[in-house]
């Protein structure tokens, strides 16, 4: 009996291995996985030199670098872009025998936190798969990107690069709450280096509310009175828009410190329209949104990091604001063409905490998040 | 200061608390206490001017470090009755450079529930380790040190203690239950083994939860014949953060199957086992919909032969391991070896490798291996972490190495309380698909030889002190033919010797001795596990000798002083301006009751 069942589960094992064993992989029949590559032969050279023809590139005007080399054969090669001040970086890669404007293009974009800046030198380095020699050219960034200008799915969050050096002022729609006292724009320094540009918005304080929970913010107005729309006409859909804004967090932050301080993204919506009924609303203006009668929607980001990080937030992901004083009574629904303010907040919880944000490069986008890699 | 002393009166009035109830009930103490002090000079061709390939000086990199603490982790074990015992280990840490006190740190280090219930169950709470097979729960070893000599191996041990490392478990969060059921005829007995735990803790806006759950049920019919499956699932929860929508999860499931058949004689035991499996892994994509899902399978078979009265085995294994066979907690690598060491962290003139290490950063050596803390990974990661082909090319992922196929063999011989114990391990593997040569889809052949012996000198010569002689050493080779030929070879040698001169008194020494050369890719993966465009062509001529000399007192069998003199030399044999030294003399303290 004992044998028998030793043989059973030797029957039971054997299928199980044999099953496995006769499940097909997916790439099987590619017979290959992961991005193609070609490494220089012994006999590899560059025939005509790694040379950055275009300096200075001027990528506001939407001009780009396009890189220039020849080689004997095919390979697969990498260009890491550098910038010596910013410390912006960019890599292009491909597989091919020359470089030219259509295999080795640069059009202003980044791959990592900071973004490259007006003026700098930037260092190019060709590297060729299976080769140790490396191959460097320098040239300088005339312009870059221009970001004041919106294109059909990039808005910059008007003033919100701060690269005036300053808060633009109520006539031109960017003003600080409650005061100047809580506000500054810094200029980047050896420790703190601003993603963008030069200049970035620093929120600090301790609340002097009643509650000490609100410390201070920078509000946005979209036009005048005609309260005319803050997004596009065509940014309907609340799941295609995407509030992004780079926020720098603590130093040094301890291990289970308690995080006081949360930055609150937030879109007002003018869902009543009560321009025509001011006294009723003391805190209405040309917008014609009065705080206690509509929606606010808020993206909120806890300061927990350490350095600079790009937050993303989908518009149909926003939670209703919960001052009631504040955005806490419109409609309820999401409805982004009737969006007319947006505004910074710093909260400290508990209250009549000092707390601190560093923030810069504010930007709606549709259609996805922000991706300063394209 | 004052939240110091808050702390202090904590501590007392638990152990106050402790004792009162040790009357009627166990309480008792264990712990550790440590001094280490370490004295580093770094030198060498680096830090000079080389006019002839344009290096200049580096005035900027430290030349000298000096670092040290002293810790007293008390663990206070409360036990009331065989289900209950309450653990809790409490540091008290004082790095050097902290003014009287001020300085110190004082945690929690550790805190446990643990029991048996009803004499059946076994549960444990709290921080836990946990491991279950080789291709689902697995904290495997970086690199090759079966026959690390003693001095380096006590220095590694230190590391280890700090970032948890016990065994080949994973330090975790959550709950564990185990239970054996018996019986009195057909089946001896069926384990059962049941966990849940938390990996990663959210952040706000930003990382969502992980969890993971597992278990094990392995059914004993008798000693011939055992079957076993492991299961394993980690998870991200969603809805743990402000705006789900935008941030990547991942769900990662592995199930397996093991059995062993074993038939015993009275002078050999022959045995066949083995381990099949499958992954399914799913990461969801930002702001959209559809997900990266892949699936794959793996199977490990062997055979054994063991003569019982030399303790002489041998055994063969085959395996087939998917390229797409994903196992969080069996992948993940315990070192990063790409991370910024601690000492000497930035050096100018040196090797960097572009796109994963930072320019001027001082790329982690051998002994950063076994004396950096801080390089250490505790956490799963939800990708295959980057490597360094020169250190392990072969199992880079431990025994789950996706993309491996092939046979194992190898033998062994006495065990450590014998006058010897060797053995010797070959690895004849290979892709089992082609990554990243698109031309030709050629396959990387790997071969790979290891062992070592451990000899108990005193034994042969009859020596009534301890003598004893390590050697070890690892060998790969790594070919891939055609269009894009890659061929990388490393070698890596351990040599130690401990000498007991008088009583309990030890003279130590040891090398260990890497070198590669060739050339290799190293593929970095994004955050849905998928090999990113572009590559890393890595070339290498290299090698690394550490040495290590010194004395050791022990006190008792846990407690010991031991002095030590270090030499790092790390040398790039085709640029000598990058070579450069690290010369050490080390301080370690050590009580273990």
């Amino acid at each position: 009996m004992l044998r028998n069942m030793k043989m059973n589960k030797i029957w039971v094992v054997v299928p199980l291995i044999l099953t496995l064993l006769s499940c097909k992989r997916e790439y099987t029949d590619k017979g290959v996985v992961g991005p193609t590559q070609i490494m220089a032969s012994k006999d590899f050279k560059v025939t005509a030199p790694f040379s950055a023809p275009i300096d200075p590139v001027l990528f506001d005007l939407d001009v780009c670098e396009e890189f220039a080399a020849t080689f004997n054969e095919t390979v697969s090669w990498k260009i890491i872009i550098t910038g010596n001040t910013s410390k912006g970086t960019k890599t292009l890669s491909g597989t091919s025998d020359k470089l030219d404007a259509n295999t080795a293009k640069w059009c202003g974009s980044h791959d990592g936190l900071y973004f490259f800046e007006a003026g700098e030198t930037v260092t190019a380095e060709l590297i060729v798969s299976g080769s140790t020699t490396t191959y460097k050219t320098s040239f300088t960034i005339g312009s870059t990107l221009n970001y004041s200008a919106p294109t059909s799915n990039f808005q910059l969050v008007k003033g919100c690069d701060f690269e005036t050096g300053a808060i633009l002022g109520f006539s031109q729609g960017q003003f600080e709450i409650p005061n100047a006292t809580f506000i500054k724009v810094l200029a980047q320094n050896e420790t703190i280096a601003a993603p963008e540009g030069v200049y970035f918005c620093r929120i600090s304080g301790k609340s002097i509310e009643n509650n000490g929970f609100f410390v201070a913010g920078i509000q946005h107005r979209g036009k005048d009175s005609t309260a005319t729309a803050f997004f596009p006409p065509d940014w309907t859909d609340p799941t295609k828009i995407f509030l992004n804004v780079y926020v720098r967090g603590i130093d040094n932050l301890m291990t289970g410190y308690r995080p006081f301080a949360t930055l609150n993204f937030e879109v007002d919506e003018n869902d009543n329209d009560l321009l025509a009924n001011l006294t009723n609303c003391p805190y209405a203006s040309g917008d014609g949104f009065c705080p206690p009668n509509e929606d606010g929607w808020v993206f909120k980001i806890p300061i927990t990091h350490q350095g600079w990080k790009l937050f993303s937030c989908r518009y149909s992901d926003l939670i209703p604001s919960e001052d009631g004083k504040n955005g806490g009574f419109g409609n309820r629904v999401l409805q982004p063409q009737n969006a007319c303010r947006v505004q910074f907040g710093l909260v400290s919880s508990p209250p009549f905490n000092f707390v601190q944000a560093d923030i810069d490069f504010a930007c709606m986008t549709y259609g996805a998040p922000y991706d300063p890699t394209k | 200061m004052r939240t110091f002393a808050k702390k202090v009166l904590v501590v007392v009035a638990l152990l106050i608390s402790a004792t009162y109830v040790s009357n009627a009930q166990v309480v008792y103490w264990n712990g550790l206490g440590r001094a280490l002090v370490t004295g580093s000079w770094l030198n060498g061709n680096a830090l000079k001017s080389d006019p002839g390939v344009g290096q200049q000086k580096d005035t900027t990199s430290y030349r000298k470090s000096t670092d040290g603490y002293t810790i007293f982790d008390l663990g206070i074990n409360a036990q009331p009755n065989e289900a209950l015992r309450a653990a809790v280990i409490l540091r008290l840490s004082n790095s050097f450079g902290g003014f009287y006190g001020d300085g110190s740190q004082f945690l929690f280090r550790q805190l446990r529930l643990d029991g048996v219930i009803s004499k059946k169950v076994k549960y444990e709470i709290g921080d836990i380790d946990i491991g279950l097979s080789q291709y689902t729960l697995y904290n495997f070893s970086e690199i090759y040190n079966d026959y690390e000599s003693d001095i380096l191996r006590q220095r590694r041990s230190v590391v280890e203690y700090e970032n948890f490392n016990f065994g080949n478990k994973w330090r975790m969060q959550g709950a564990n239950v185990e239970t054996n059921l018996r019986f009195t005829q057909g089946i001896e007995k069926i384990g059962l083994k049941f966990f849940a735990t938390r990996n990663k803790r959210y952040t706000a806006a930003t990382n969502p939860d992980r969890f993971m759950i597992g278990g094990r049920v392995d059914v004993m019919q008798s000693r011939n014949i055992q079957v076993g499956m492991n299961y394993v699932y980690l998870w991200d929860a969603l809805r743990t953060i402000n705006n789900p929508s935008l941030t990547p999860t991942n769900k990662n499931q592995v199930l397996t199957g093991d059995f062993k058949l074993s038939h015993f004689m009275d002078k050999i035991d022959l045995s066949v086992y083995g381990e099949v499996g499958m992954s399914n892994n799913a990461y969801s994509v930002n702001a959209m919909t559809d997900t990266i899902k892949t699936t794959d399978h793996f199977y490990d078979v062997g055979a054994s032969v063991k003569y019982k009265p030399l303790l002489l085995k041998f055994w063969v294994n085959y395996r087939d391991v998917g390229a797409n066979f994903f196992s969080t907690g069996a992948q993940t690598r315990r070192i990063n070896d790409y991370g910024t060491p601690n000492m000497f962290s930035y050096l100018n003139n040196t090797v960097v490798e572009p796109g994963v290490m930072a320019p001027g950063t001082r790329q982690v050596t051998m002994l950063d291996y076994v004396s950096d803390q801080n390089l250490r990974n505790l956490n799963l990661q939800n990708s295959l972490m980057v490597y360094n082909p020169a250190y392990n090319n072969i199992t880079p992922y431990g025994q789950a190495t996706p993309n491996r196929k092939g046979f194992t063999i190898g033998g062994s011989i006495g065990n450590s309380e014998k006058l010897i114990k060797a053995d010797v391990i070959a690895d004849l593997l290979s892709e089992s698909v082609s990554v990243g040569d698109t031309i030709g889809k050629e396959l990387r052949k790997y071969t790979g030889v290891k062992g070592g012996l451990s000899l108990n000198l005193h034994k042969l010569l009859r020596y009534e002190k301890g003598i004893v002689l390590t050697l070890g050493g690892r060998y790969e080779n790594t070919v891939r033919t055609g269009v894009n030929a890659i061929s990388l070879k490393s070698t890596l040698v351990d040599a130690g010797l401990t000498v007991e001169v008088v009583k309990q008194l030890d003279l130590i020494g040891g090398v260990k001795y890497i070198s590669a050369k060739g050339s290799e890719s190293i593929y970095l993966r994004n955050i849905y596990n998928e090999i990113t465009n572009p590559f890393i062509s890595y070339n290498l001529d290299q090698n690394q000798t550490l040495i290590s000399y010194g004395a050791r007192y022990r006190f008792s069998k846990n407690t010991y002083f031991s002095v030590n003199g270090v030499r790092q030399v790390v040398k790039y044999t085709q640029q000598n301006n990058l070579n450069y030294n690290i010369d050490q003399v080390f301080f370690n303290y050590t009580m273990i009751f």
